[in-house]
């Protein structure tokens, strides 16, 4: 008898986004040997035997969609090949930038690549299985059981199972602020008359999917941070600043409009404790609005920084919209409520996503700390855009996922270049002080 | 697997023996070798992982019997409590056919079929119960639809029986009035139903329900002379004041839970 599993409620969403992105969710880690081949597949199968929503078949029901557990082979999950040096970014960019359809058999793939000594491990998930909050954390526990087992031959059966259910978000909250959050019907999608799009040409047959990077070096992390905490701004405040800023010039929008960015926010910042959930996505939006250009980039940043502390007043903070989406899956078969909630739910045309920092003690393998790496998000389909960040020893990268021409893969790097110029601007007096200190 | 094996002997020693435990235990030792071949088939090499792997998913096998056994009694109480149910319907319906008959050639006052008629609204009745019960537990709305549709039918039945019974045997001129109170009861019936199976909206059923019922209750209540035209009209304000006074209670309980949320700012800092 097949094995179902609940399809819930961000599973659904993600799946109804399949219009906008390809709902993958990339990591690449580089490290400095070569990694136990058997060890790694048998700590990823258990994790599979643990969690098999990754190796499960979404079933589009239209009454009500579920997961069909299947079989697998860990050898069909990890493809292991020796590359030379000069393959590796191809190799690295094919594998990225596939699509796993959630209808297969299997929701994460795994590709190693053995180079000169040196290990690439890329890693793609769906992300109806989980958000990068989460495979974050799923990529650490990896991390320590592969070494629990390596050097210790500790079984890898630490991995936390638990409720998918999108109502663990409310589970530590008190039993007032709970009542109340589970009675947010308010639709926070986003509503910007003026539409702001990020300049990429018309969809052609000859767009392709690829992940655009771009460095920040890891001198400018703390001259980025230290402005930030002098104009009492984030680093998320600073990013977002420059994002604007950067589109503004690049799209050449009208200076006097207002534009909205929707940030991404994870919900487990309310949940004291995530150890007895499952791996999901508790993820939402935070509109971060500023009502125009600003006279310089300094005055864009307050207008961030005010805007985001408005929503940080807010407790209940990226929790509104979620008991209307379950009304709206509850009342009405799936097929009809995915109608409805498309009428209702505009999926931003500008999203940010800081996943953060990729802590290289905690993905150390056998003692071998990753040297570089990233994570992003899904490959967005035009004209929707979502910039990712994260930082390895300091060092920020900036990634947008695109299905778009070689045309617009010059276009992003052109708001790359913009951002870093903007950065510069923000951090320009900490980069003063320290020549002049130098 | 002879950890495994020893695990289960070991969970098994504490367990009394018996025919059914030991029915268990082959079981259990049969799906982990099962689930042994399966895992190395996944591509687990090694042996240990694969062992305590499976100890790790059977982690209270005491438990898991006892599980067993509680689904084995429910299944039998359920499988008793549905042939009771079968065979009272049936008793009872043949005990009505035989009291339908009698009447009929007995008595024989053209009112016999009313007998089936109370017959069918027990059954119903009773059905409409059981079905309440189950489900409103469940929270899927389509559950809940399915019973109040079947909640609103057999009060129109009782109704629809006191119409024939008033009509037919004391032959009451405004008999046909029983439609109208069966709507008001409809009408109170799913408020009763919105309220235990604690529906989010319920209250704005309430506040539509109220004023439709009273103006149905004006019309019964004018009919059958019990308060005139002119003066009954003064239900409708009333049901409307009603409305207005379950309104300002929601906003002051409202009120007090945001207050209360307020207060309880445990979760504010940043």
């Amino acid at each position: 008898m097949e094995r179902r599993l609940k399809a819930e409620l961000w599973d659904k969403m993600h799946y109804l986004f399949r219009d906008y992105n390809d709902r993958m969710v990339h990591v690449e880690l580089h490290y400095d040997y070569e990694i136990n081949i058997d060890a790694f597949k048998t700590v990823l199968a258990c994790f599979f035997e643990k969690a098999p929503v990754f190796h499960s078949s979404f079933t589009d029901n239209h009454i009500s969609p579920y997961w069909v557990v299947k079989d697998y082979n860990i050898d069909d999950v990890v493809e292991v090949n020796d590359v030379d040096e000069e393959d590796l970014d191809h190799k690295i960019n094919a594998f990225l930038c596939q699509c796993l359809p959630p209808e297969g058999d299997l929701q994460m793939k795994v590709l190693i690549l053995r180079h000169s000594g040196k290990t690439t491990v890329c890693i793609i998930e769906n992300h109806m299985c989980m958000d990068g909050g989460d495979f974050k954390s799923f990529l650490k526990t990896f991390c320590k059981n592969y070494n629990d087992y390596v050097i210790n031959g500790v079984s890898p059966l630490d991995l936390r199972t638990g409720s998918r259910s999108y109502k663990s978000v409310y589970k530590d909250l008190s039993k007032t602020d709970s009542k109340a959050a589970q009675n947010l019907y308010k639709n926070l999608s986003v509503k910007d008359k003026y539409a702001h799009k990020f300049p990429f040409k018309e969809d052609s047959d000859e767009d392709y999917s690829f992940i655009a990077r771009r460095r920040i070096s890891a001198e400018k992390f703390p001259m980025i941070k230290a402005a930030g905490k002098k104009r009492g701004a984030t680093i998320n405040d600073m990013l977002t600043a420059a994002y604007f800023y950067s589109l503004y010039e690049l799209a050449d929008f009208n200076p006097f409009e207002p534009t909205t960015i929707s940030c991404a926010i994870d919900l487990r910042r309310h949940m004291k404790d995530v150890s007895d959930t499952g791996y999901t996505n508790q993820t939402s939006w935070m509109q971060c609005r500023v009502p125009e250009k600003g006279r310089d980039i300094f005055e864009t940043l307050q207008y961030v920084v005010r805007s985001s502390n408005m929503f940080k007043q807010d407790k209940f903070m990226g929790l509104y919209g979620l008991p209307l989406l379950s009304l709206g899956y509850r009342i009405m078969p799936h097929a009809a409520s995915e109608e409805i909630i498309k009428i209702g739910y505009s999926n931003p045309l500008l999203a940010m996503s800081n996943i953060g920092i990729l802590e290289v003690d905690k993905l150390a393998l056998e003692g071998h700390e990753p040297t570089d790496g990233f994570m992003s998000g899904a490959v967005k389909y035009k004209p929707f855009v979502l910039l990712s960040a994260t930082s390895m020893r300091n060092e920020m990268t900036l990634s947008m996922c695109v299905r778009g021409s070689d045309e617009d893969k010059l276009t992003v790097s052109r708001f790359f270049d913009l951002m870093e110029k903007n950065i510069d601007l923000l951090i320009a007096d900490e980069m003063n002080t320290e020549k002049s200190v130098s | 697997m002879k950890t495994v094996l020893s695990f289960i002997d070991e969970a098994f020693r504490q367990m009394p023996e018996t025919d059914r435990a030991y029915k268990f235990k082959m079981q259990l030792v049969s799906e982990v070798t099962e689930r042994a071949n399966e895992l190395t088939h996944r591509g687990i090499k090694d042996e240990k992982v694969i062992e305590d792997l499976i100890i790790s998913e059977h982690p209270d096998i005491k438990g898991e019997f006892e599980n067993v056994l509680r689904e084995e009694k429910h299944a039998k109480r359920r499988r008793r409590f549905v042939a009771l149910n079968t065979l009272g319907t049936i008793a009872f319906c043949l005990v009505s056919l035989i009291a339908f008959f009698i009447h009929l050639f007995k008595v024989d006052n053209g009112l016999s079929w009313i007998i089936l008629v109370a017959a069918a609204t027990v059954i119903s009745i009773y059905y409409t119960f059981l079905g309440c019960l189950r489900f409103i537990k469940k929270r899927e709305i389509i559950f809940h639809i399915t019973t109040r549709l079947h909640l609103a039918f057999s009060v129109m039945l009782v109704f629809a029986l006191a119409f024939f019974v008033m009509l037919f045997k004391f032959n009451i001129i405004h008999s046909w009035v029983m439609f109208l109170a069966g709507a008001i009861a409809v009408l109170a019936c799913d408020s009763l139903f919105a309220h235990f199976s604690h529906r989010r909206f319920a209250v704005f059923m309430y506040l539509a329900y109220i004023p439709l019922a009273a103006a149905v209750l004006y019309v019964i209540l004018a009919v059958t002379g019990a308060v005139s035209w002119q003066a009954g009209w003064l239900l409708i304000p009333l049901a409307l004041i009603a409305d207005a006074v379950i309104i300002a209670v929601r906003l002051m309980i409202g009120k007090k839970e945001n207050e209360e949320v307020e207060e309880d700012s445990v979760w504010n800092a940043d």
